[in-house]
């Protein structure tokens, strides 16, 4: 009822008069109860907290079970605790160590050793509305901090994450400010599988808008029992980022942070140069490509005979330029006895390589405060702005400049087919499409887009019962404004590329949404046995505005001239579009614990949503784990330091398809009108083809093994799951049509296994390091399309059933004809034509023809195996640490290659010219130059193996070296600690594919217009003050 | 007192929690920019021609499609691709007859001709619910014309649908569960007896120009697509009645300026029978009816408006057969001829490179100055589908293969054309020859004539061209059953019973 009122998008209005009488009444009790908890016999308790090395530990908390009463040591590792209960037990915790528990029983002073806790089951994680330690989990949940990311020159967070987490695949883009493409647990949906991140309690798409020195920490839920909480928004995985917060007791502590870098293109794809693409062409057919060379020749010089032309143009090198990237962050945090504070900047600015203005500028600024306004009531806010700025690169030009020729060079002062000195394809014989002057395309090109974004959080806590009962209410406030432009010039290169009207596109995305979670969370134990329960409400708005228009003929020279009212009434064009969502959640968690050997948890999520026809979806999950290392039985063996095992279920959603699919209405529009003498008649076009669609549901199993070993040195985890998809939204043809009609009717399967293994150990006072490897397997397969349907066709690769999902299709090559004869004795190779140094095709149904029938799944972009190792040691002052990052099973479409068949006249990479067929015996898997233009080995419907590749790769993710000095004295004032460091960030990477980086933006493998990938070299600084 | 205020706390929170379970309205929240579907008013005669005129458009979007008309005329020994670098599969089927069932034109085309079906048998549905509240004879009338055109559009789509597949599925219900095909000749009688009686029947007797909706198809519309079917099935008797009743109604006469008929001044002229209009409001800017990529793929490779993707080229040796004739105006219109000016004044550019060709085809050029600045090439001219040219060869043909006087028709067409008029009976390879030349590039005219007559099996099959300056375009490998494309393979994967043999009668 209390939500009756605020339907709109304002949940806070009247009824915040009715909330602070609520309030109010909160306080009366509150007092009451407080002053009533503790009116028992207590005493003081002294002592010293030291480490292993007898160092005192400093700012350890020492808390009173059950109670408010704490403090934290001193500089000595001294403590003192006033009014203990005679039986309280006493709490020890420190960052980094093992916390203990001792019971008073009459003790006065108690003085602790702590250890260290190497494996950080120690550490407080995340999770979905709440906390648990590390060591409690049933689920298998990894966390990142925030000091990880910060050094790794990236401008998302996530990019920085690839290869660090088993199980979460990232693809990253070289686009500047684009995102990586995240993928947790493999692909299990059609339509979008995008992980859900929750930032400080808002719901996101991407976190591309925070800097990586925003972030606190990460957890990244990879099962269905830790992200069922989230329900009908988790099937994807959840990774939960909560962004920087003070501590309690803490001096100011100012840090800066800062690199600045150069960015170069990796594994420039090789092509060939004049001579080489004229011999290939030469090969080809001299009396079909000679006029076209020559014509080289006679406008820009050469000589036909000796095979020389002056224009001999590598567009790759071109189109490429180093450039710089630079982050600045500053952060500054505390805390007192009552309020801990965050607050920070950042700005980041990354130039894009390729050889255009493109960039990508963003300035961030942050600020925390969580406040004890009184015993019972702590409140917070925390806030972050980001605003940046993005000129895009033409990334359509990275196929431009494969496909042109050599044979022509960037300009042409004295052509008389183009305008502005360019060089034009048109200049060559022959020419009239598909050829394009690529820099002509970078510097006519006008696309940005400034995004300003603003996160907002709210949130009071009020201790209802205290360390008991706690009831919180969090509003999260997203704002984000994008302004897209887009301008196209007018130029002349040749008919086939020009734009003789110049256009202007302005839009204007605007998301705005908000979250209002309310939690009640008890937590209570009574001998061995733990108890906490949490229940909580959530309601969810959700709203897209778009607003664009078009205008032709703007006046050009300035970018104070882009406005549509300076450009042509005529023709003008606005669009207009918005979305609206609400959901409406309860949920609740149980998590039980019997000596911290047996652990229970169940959540239950009821999930509504205004998206779709059927509202309420219910998603549950139970999750157990057994520390066998608590039991009796395993006190007295050295084998394990700690030895869990864990299980669990749970059902997820996936929300991000269409609630609809198909036209139930009749279309109308100029598009559904014919036209009489100049004149359209209304009209319209009555179509049937409809269908409600429902959220995906995912049914996910997991089982782990967690143990740490050898003297708490050797760490490992592992896990198996498997996930099903359900109710997935396929797309299949309706017959004898071109349309598809989307349905809830697939079933798609990944399963595999997880696993972490590290190695961390001292030598001697001054070496540590440590050796970490992570491996995942994933076994992906559609399972059901719909009905008995086998096949589904996309528009670059089919479903079948019993295979992975976004499989490539075509013909396997089974070699290469070599002889007339050969040729002559194959049927099939009479019926089409073929020549020595055709590919000749596996016939698959053996029926002497090669047609439709014979084609098969070639690949698949999805990988069997990601893997990741890191290593490390710090020695005094100096650190180093190396990761490297790899897949393997995985296959790409060399899509550049196979455009061939649209343009003989296209380039020929490198490898092509070096493996090519060039007569018998030459090679049994590459065609001749011949076979090149022709469409039985190159054709657009003659997909083959032999434009399958191998997408595996190995890269050295990073090498980073650093130095630290301590204490430097500077006059009178001294500074805690300076660190000069040297990072190589994607210096190295191995793969066979003919392509610039097997990590494609494509999710379905295509090779076609990829940015390349660049290694960064930086020099980074981190001050403290 | 410690009791009550802790359990109103209590309270207090667990309302929060719970808030909203009561209101479940919190959900119901309508899309955005979305107007609910409304049921059509039925009872709004005024309404009734606008399921028509979205099946005209679906002509124009679909069966436009330009994959559609390479598809219909490479076959033949006139034209080829015109490319050799780009769409290899057309150059395949046009050298060597190899067809590939997973050709995307093919698949295309099968789908954009059945989408005008689906279209229009929606369309007739439509018609049917508003026929319940006629009350009038007007109204009436209305509705059987309306009804009429879309017969005929529906019989059209069938027509284009046999051109390429011979054996096709007939689509009386667009949720038909049973998409076997049935044999070429039943699905002519399909048409014949189905679509293209009631439009005889049911539509105006006028020229298209002056329908209630100008250049909507009419009774003669229907009449020559009938005669084409029976031209095809042999039925010559038929072929003659429906041709005699289109010509000695004389609402229709032959354009005098061939070379004009095809560009904006040729627009819903007199020898129109059906064209499938476009437009662009008569500005340079803005929203445009674009004859999809008709004009443009089939532009040469030239500068300025008048250039395109350089499609569709006509052979050497045909260029040589039509002016060793003598053709004068024909063959200026017909060929776009790189290296020479056009009447209208345009250059175009000519190349010397033999994998493309020199040669495009005329009939789709629109002279710059005929082109709003702005607009692309081809931009606002309609598209011309059938032409009362052809209705007298087939009369022609018709009464001299009756043992008839098939005079007329020839002598009209050659004297338009300015060439010499007969005195004696034509032979019936005099009007095939006629018939090549008039029709050219123009809906697979050609590639059908020499199928029905039985020459294809020599023409197809003559090899590489013996004149050097042709551009290496061989014609060679047809066989009785290249007739016909395949069934593109999607389709087949999307309804095996594609492949069952087909019905052999009209069910």
């Amino acid at each position: 009822m209390f939500l009756c009122s605020v339907k709109n998008n304002l949940p806070i209005n009247l009824s915040t008069i009715k909330m602070r009488k609520q309030f109010f009444t909160f306080l009366l009790g509150l007092t009451f109860v407080s002053s009533a908890a503790f009116a028992q016999q207590t005493k003081t308790v002294k002592g010293t907290v030291v480490d292993k090395d007898n160092l005192p530990v400093i700012g350890a908390t020492i808390m009173v079970n059950g109670s408010s009463i704490g403090t934290v040591t001193d500089i000595d590792g001294n403590y003192t605790l006033n009014n203990v209960p005679e039986n309280a037990i006493i709490s020890y915790s420190y960052i980094g160590m093992k916390s203990q528990e001792v019971k008073v029983a009459g003790q006065s002073e108690i003085n602790i050793t702590m250890t260290p806790d190497a494996q950080n089951l120690e550490d407080v994680v995340v999770i979905g509305y709440g906390s648990a330690k590390a060591k409690d989990l049933t689920a298998p949940i990894a966390v990142v901090k925030g000091d990880e990311l910060i050094t790794q020159p990236t401008s998302s967070p996530m990019a920085a994450l690839q290869g660090k987490v088993p199980g979460v695949n990232i693809l990253n883009s070289g686009t500047p400010g684009a995102g990586p493409k995240v993928k947790i647990r493999g692909i299990g949906s059609f339509s979008d599988s995008t992980p859900l991140y929750v930032v400080d309690g808002m719901f996101y798409d991407n976190i591309d808008f925070l800097n990586n020195a925003d972030i606190q920490e990460m957890s990244i839920l990879k099962d269905a029992s830790a992200s069922a909480i989230y329900g009908v928004r988790a099937a994807n995985g959840v990774v939960i980022i909560t962004t920087k917060k003070g501590r309690k007791n803490q001096d100011a502590k100012i840090t800066y942070n800062g690199y600045v870098g150069i960015q170069k293109a990796t594994n420039v794809l090789e092509m060939t140069n004049s001579s080489q693409y004229a011999e290939l062409l030469r090969e080809a057919g001299e009396d079909v490509y000679g006029s076209y060379l020559q014509s080289s020749i006679k406008n820009w010089g050469g000589d036909y005979e000796s095979n020389q032309y002056n224009a001999d143009t590598d567009w790759y090198d071109e189109m490429l330029r180093t450039a710089v990237m630079t982050n600045h962050s500053l952060s500054i945090t505390g805390g007192s006895e009552k309020a801990t504070y965050s607050a920070g900047l950042s700005y980041l600015s990354q130039d894009g390589i390729m050889n255009m203005e493109n960039y990508y500028r963003r300035l961030n600024f942050r600020a925390a405060l969580d406040y004890d306004a009184t015993s019972w009531l702590k409140i917070g806010f925390n806030g972050i702005f980001s605003n940046s700025e993005q000129q895009l690169p033409n990334n359509t030009a990275w196929v431009y400049g494969y496909d042109m020729a050599p044979i022509m060079p960037v300009y042409d002062a004295n052509t008389t087919t183009s305008k502005d000195g360019w060089a034009s394809p048109q200049d060559l014989t022959g020419i009239s499409s598909n050829l394009y002057n690529p820099m002509t395309a970078l510097e006519n090109y006008d696309s940005r887009n400034d995004n300003y974004q603003v996160l907002t959080n709210f949130y009071a806590q009020l201790n209802l019962i205290p360390s008991k009962l706690t009831f919180k209410t969090n509003y999260s406030y997203d704002y984000s404004n994008i302004r897209g432009t887009n301008f196209t010039p007018t130029y002349y290169v040749s008919s086939w590329q020009k734009n003789e009207t110049n256009s202007l596109t302005k839009s204007v995305s605007t998301y705005y949404k908000s979250i209002w979670d309310n939690t009640l969370n008890y937590n209570d134990r009574w001998g061995d046995h733990k108890l906490g329960v949490m229940l909580g409400h959530s309601a969810r708005w959700e709203n897209y505005r778009y607003l664009s228009g078009t205008a032709t003929n703007i006046p050009e020279g300035a970018d104070e001239y882009k406005y549509l009212n300076l450009g042509n009434y005529e023709g003008r064009t606005l669009s207009d579009n918005g979305t609206s969502y609400r959901g409406l959640s309860f949920f609740g968690r149980v998590n039980y614990d019997y000596a911290g050997k047996y652990l229970l948890m169940f959540t239950m999520r009821a999930d509504g949503s205004s998206k779709y026809q059927e509202k309420w979806g219910y998603f549950p999950s139970v999750g157990g784990a057994w520390v066998i290392s608590e039991e009796e039985f395993m006190k007295d063996q050295k084998a394990f330091d700690f030895l869990k095992l864990r299980a669990s279920w749970g059902r997820l959603g996936n929300d991000k398809v269409a609630a609809s699919d198909g036209f139930a209405s009749i279309a109308t529009g100029n598009g559904a009108s014919g036209v009489f003498d100049g004149v359209v008649v209304d009209g319209w076009q009555n179509t049937t083809y409809f269908s409600w669609l429902r959220w995906e549901v995912v049914d996910e199993a997991n089982v782990g093994l967690q143990f740490t070993t050898l003297n708490d040195r050797f760490d490992v985890d592992v896990d198996w799951y498997h996930r099903m998809t359900k109710n997935a939204v396929i797309s299949p043809q309706i017959p004898m049509t071109n349309t598809y009609i989307a349905k809830n009717t697939g079933e798609i399967l990944n399963t595999g296994l997880d696993l972490q293994m590290t190695w961390s150990d001292k030598i001697g006072k001054d070496f540590s390091y440590y050796i970490g490897a992570n491996l995942s397997y994933l076994h992906n397969e559609v399972k059901t399309l719909d009905g008995g349907l086998q096949l589904v066709r996309g528009g670059k690769t089919v479903q079948k059933v019993g295979e992975k999902m976004n499989s490539f299709w075509g013909y396997k090559v089974a070699g290469v004809y070599q002889t007339a004869e050969e040729c002559a004795n194959d049927p099939i190779a009479v019926a089409n034509g073929l020549k020595p140094g055709d590919l000749r095709y596996e016939d698959l149904n053996n029926d002497g023809k090669i047609d439709g029938q014979d084609k098969q799944v070639l690949g698949s972009y999805i990988p069997d195996f990601t893997y990741g190792i890191n290593l490390g040691f710090s020695y005094k002052n100096f650190d180093f640490a190396i990761s490297g990052y790899g897949q393997a099973g995985a296959e790409l479409f060399n899509r550049k290659r196979a455009h061939r068949y649209a343009c003989s006249y296209f380039n020929f990479d490198k490898d092509f010219y070096e493996n090519r067929w060039t007569g018998e015996g030459t090679s049994n898997t590459y065609p001749s130059a011949e076979g090149m233009t022709r469409t039985w080995n190159i054709g657009d419907q003659n997909v083959s193996s032999f434009l399958v590749e191998s997408a595996n790769y190995f890269r050295i993710q990073n090498i980073t070296l650093g130095y630290s000095f301590k204490n430097v004295k500077m006059g009178s004032y001294t500074m805690p600690g300076i660190r000069l460091s040297f990072t190589a960030d994607r210096p190295f990477t191995t793969f066979k594919a003919n392509s610039f980086s097997p990590e494609l933006s494509d999710p379905e493998g295509w090779d076609t217009e990829v940015y390349p990938l660049t290694a960064t070299y930086t020099f980074g600084v981190q001050l403290d003050f | 007192m410690k009791l009550i205020k802790r359990t109103l706390a209590y309270a207090a929170s667990a309302l929060l929690l719970v808030s909203g379970t009561a209101c479940s309205d919190f959900l119901d929240k309508a899309p955005e920019n979305k107007v609910p579907e409304e049921s059509i008013d039925y009872t709004n005669l005024n309404n009734m021609y606008q399921p028509v005129s979205g099946v005209y458009a679906v002509v124009r979007t679909g069966g436009l499609h330009w994959i559609t008309l390479p598809l219909l005329i490479v076959r033949d020994d006139d034209v080829w691709s015109g490319r050799h670098d780009d769409q290899g599969d057309l150059v395949t089927i046009g050298e060597n007859f190899i067809y590939n069932n997973s050709f995307w034109g093919l698949n295309e085309s099968w789908n954009q001709h059945y989408s005008i079906i689906r279209y229009a048998n929606t369309a007739l549905n439509d018609l049917e619910q508003f026929k319940a509240n006629i009350t009038t004879d007007a109204d009436m009338l209305r509705y059987k014309t309306y009804s009429g055109e879309v017969h005929f559009l529906r019989a059209y789509a069938y027509y284009r649908l046999t051109q390429l597949f011979g054996d096709v599925t007939i689509l009386k219900d667009n949720l038909q569960s049973d998409n076997t095909r049935s044999k070429r000749d039943v699905v002519y009688q399909y048409m014949l007896q189905e679509d293209l009686k009631y439009a005889m029947e049911n539509l105006p007797e006028v020229h298209p120009a002056n329908a209630e909706h100008k250049g909507a198809v009419t009774a003669y519309t229907a009449a020559a697509l009938a005669a084409k079917v029976n031209l095809q099935m042999g039925n010559y008797e038929e072929v003659e009645r429906l041709t005699d009743y289109i010509i000695n109604d004389g609402k229709f006469k032959l354009y005098d300026d061939f070379y004009n008929l095809f560009k904006t001044a040729g627009k819903l002229c007199s020898e129109s029978m059906f064209e499938v209009q476009v437009t662009n409001f008569g500005v340079g800017s803005g929203e445009e009816i674009r004859p999809g990529e008709w004009y443009v793929f089939q532009g040469p490779v030239n500068d300025g408006v008048v250039s395109g993707w350089g499609f569709i080229g006509y052979r050497d040796q045909f260029v040589k057969w039509a002016e060793d004739r003598g053709e004068t105006v024909r063959a200026t219109t017909t060929f776009l001829k790189g290296g020479e000016t056009t009447p209208s004044g345009d250059y175009i550019k000519g190349t010397d490179n033999i994998t493309a060709t020199n040669c495009w085809n005329g009939k789709s050029y629109l002279p710059a100055n005929e082109t709003i600045e702005g607009r692309g090439y081809g931009s606002g001219n309609n598209i011309r589908v059938l032409r009362y040219a052809d209705v007298l060869l087939m009369n022609s043909e018709a009464k001299v293969r009756l043992g008839k006087d098939g005079k007329y028709g020839y002598n009209e067409v050659r004297k338009r054309a300015h060439m010499p008029e007969t005195t004696s009976n034509p032979s019936i390879e005099e009007i095939l020859d006629e018939r090549r030349m008039e029709l050219a590039g123009e809906w697979g005219e050609r590639y059908m004539d020499l199928v029905r007559t039985g020459q294809a099996q020599t023409v197809l099959n003559e090899g590489a061209d013996s004149n050097p300056t042709d551009r290496y375009i061989i014609v060679n490998g047809w066989t009785p059953d290249k007739t016909y494309y395949p069934i593109p393979l999607t389709q087949i994967e999307n309804a095996p019973e594609l492949a069952n043999a087909p019905k052999e009668t009209l069910e």
